[in-house]
């Protein structure tokens, strides 16, 4: 019998696995807008980090998003504030020579992506993604003061996971997706009806003390590099930085992930954990 | 490049005059996930995922079409017994671009691999037909059957999204009724 020190020890140990389905993490940032941030400066930052993310792209920029819980739990309250005269300072990608890694950089978002798009690069690990964003944002920051860009005023944090759990692994076709996902519902009656074309799910949890809010969205889809079909499966923990000068923002991503993670093991089953290698 | 030319098809155009506030009733409305992405100019955080794009909705209508395609992305040397090389994986990332731009109504193409490593798609939609083939060499070629069964051909140049574009448009029935409105 295991000792109840034993047991304390496991409840709060973090479930992990060997090969988890996980193809995308984002470690991102919200702050006031930098208003002084110019397209000079992008350039600038741009050859600050170009040793490791050499390659450039452009996007539109982030919306700016604020996670609220006043009213039904869903809504999220967004405003996209637009200028008359200049246009908003694109969103710029700096990604490293692999397109692995990336930062995002706007006026008002700093992200930091792992990505695995080919399918065939192994998790580095949350520690090890969240010390490249740490020292990437300390950095950012120096350049922001060095820069006399302004100060930067944090007011959300997000956690994004992308997971691609395989048809073939598990579950063979939607009408057995249960034997991967435990929000699946298995009771659906067949005696009518035919068998599962397409899905689509979203659910949300707020964090105890609206510290948060975790939305898990899943739907079917295929990953277009290998045409092969799976169950996209997102998982986006978001939260309101409220104290004014928050520079730690750490405690806040760790936060998010461990819900992302703790409620991954929730909504996944015994049978899909296993071969994902849970240890 | 023939990718190039296909994102063109699907490009998208931010058109900023005016500061809004709204509420996401639907969280998959504001994500790379759901069908009212095209409506807003901005994407949200939400899309700070990057590579949501690379996995899209299961095109329920494509599903032949796409399991020749992924047999022909498997195809070695010599598959056509007169010595071809395998299909090139930039022939095949191109035709997979397209099917997935494909409109939902557009009706699934025959897929047909072509010997020295090209992908011809070909649609017949009421006496209508196109045929669109994919070079190695990243040109595109059509041929177009009218319902009065006269034919154009021709190359397509290289990053002409508006010509690919017009072609579909003309197979599909919406143009179709556009024409006869």
């Amino acid at each position: 019998m295991a000792k109840s020190s034993d047991r304390l020890k496991q409840a709060n140990e973090l479930p992990g696995f060997k090969a988890p389905p996980v193809t995308e993490v984002v470690l991102g940032i919200q702050f006031d807008p930098l208003e002084a941030l110019t397209t000079p400066h992008i350039g600038e930052y741009r050859r600050r980090i170009a040793e490791d993310y050499p390659h450039l792209r452009e996007m539109a920029p982030l919306q700016r998003s604020s996670e609220t819980f006043e009213g039904p739990y869903a809504k999220q309250e967004r405003e996209f504030k637009v200028s008359a005269g200049l246009p908003p300072l694109r969103r710029c990608w700096f990604l490293d020579k692999d397109d692995e890694c990336m930062v995002q950089l706007d006026a008002e978002h700093f992200c930091y992506n792992w990505r695995n798009d080919t399918g065939k690069r192994v998790y580095p690990r949350y520690k090890a993604v969240r010390v490249e964003f740490e020292r990437l944002w300390s950095d950012f920051g120096e350049f922001v003061r060095a820069e006399k860009i302004g100060e930067i005023k944090v007011n959300h944090w997000e956690v994004t996971y992308v997971n691609h759990i395989d048809k073939g692994e598990a579950w063979t076709s939607l009408d057995d997706l249960d034997r991967a996902l435990r929000i699946w519902p298995s009771f659906l009656p067949k005696a009518f009806l035919p068998p599962t074309e397409a899905f689509q799910m979203t659910l949300a949890y707020a964090f105890p003390e609206q510290k948060g809010r975790l939305r898990i969205a899943a739907r079917d889809a295929i990953r277009k590099s290998d045409m092969q079909e799976c169950v996209l499966l997102k998982m986006i923990a978001k939260g309101r930085i409220d104290s004014p000068g928050v520079t730690d923002v750490l405690p806040y991503l760790n936060m998010g992930r461990e819900w992302i993670v703790r409620a991954f093991a929730d909504v996944t089953t015994e049978e899909a954990q296993v071969l994902w290698g849970k240890e | 490049m023939h990718s190039a030319l296909l994102e063109q098809l699907g490009a998208d155009t931010s058109e900023f005059g005016f500061v809004v506030k709204c509420t996401d009733e639907d969280e998959y409305a504001d994500s790379d996930l759901g069908e009212g992405q095209a409506e807003e100019a901005r994407p949200t955080t939400d899309d700070a995922a990057t590579n949501a794009g690379c996995v899209v909705p299961f095109p329920t209508n494509l599903r032949e079409s796409i399991e020749v395609l992924k047999e022909i992305a498997c195809y070695g040397e010599n598959w056509d017994s007169y010595g071809s090389c395998p299909i090139e994986e930039d022939v095949l990332c191109t035709a997979k671009e397209l099917l997935f731009s494909l409109e939902p109504a557009m009706p699934s193409p025959t897929v047909v691999p072509v010997s020295g490593g090209g992908i011809q798609l070909e649609w017949q939609v009421d006496g209508r037909e196109l045929e669109i083939e994919f070079h190695p060499d990243s040109t595109i070629e059509f041929l177009k059957v009218n319902e009065d069964e006269t034919m154009e051909e021709g190359e397509i140049p290289a990053g002409d999204s508006v010509h690919l574009s017009h072609l579909l448009k003309w197979l599909s029935a919406d143009q179709r009724t556009c024409e006869t409105n």
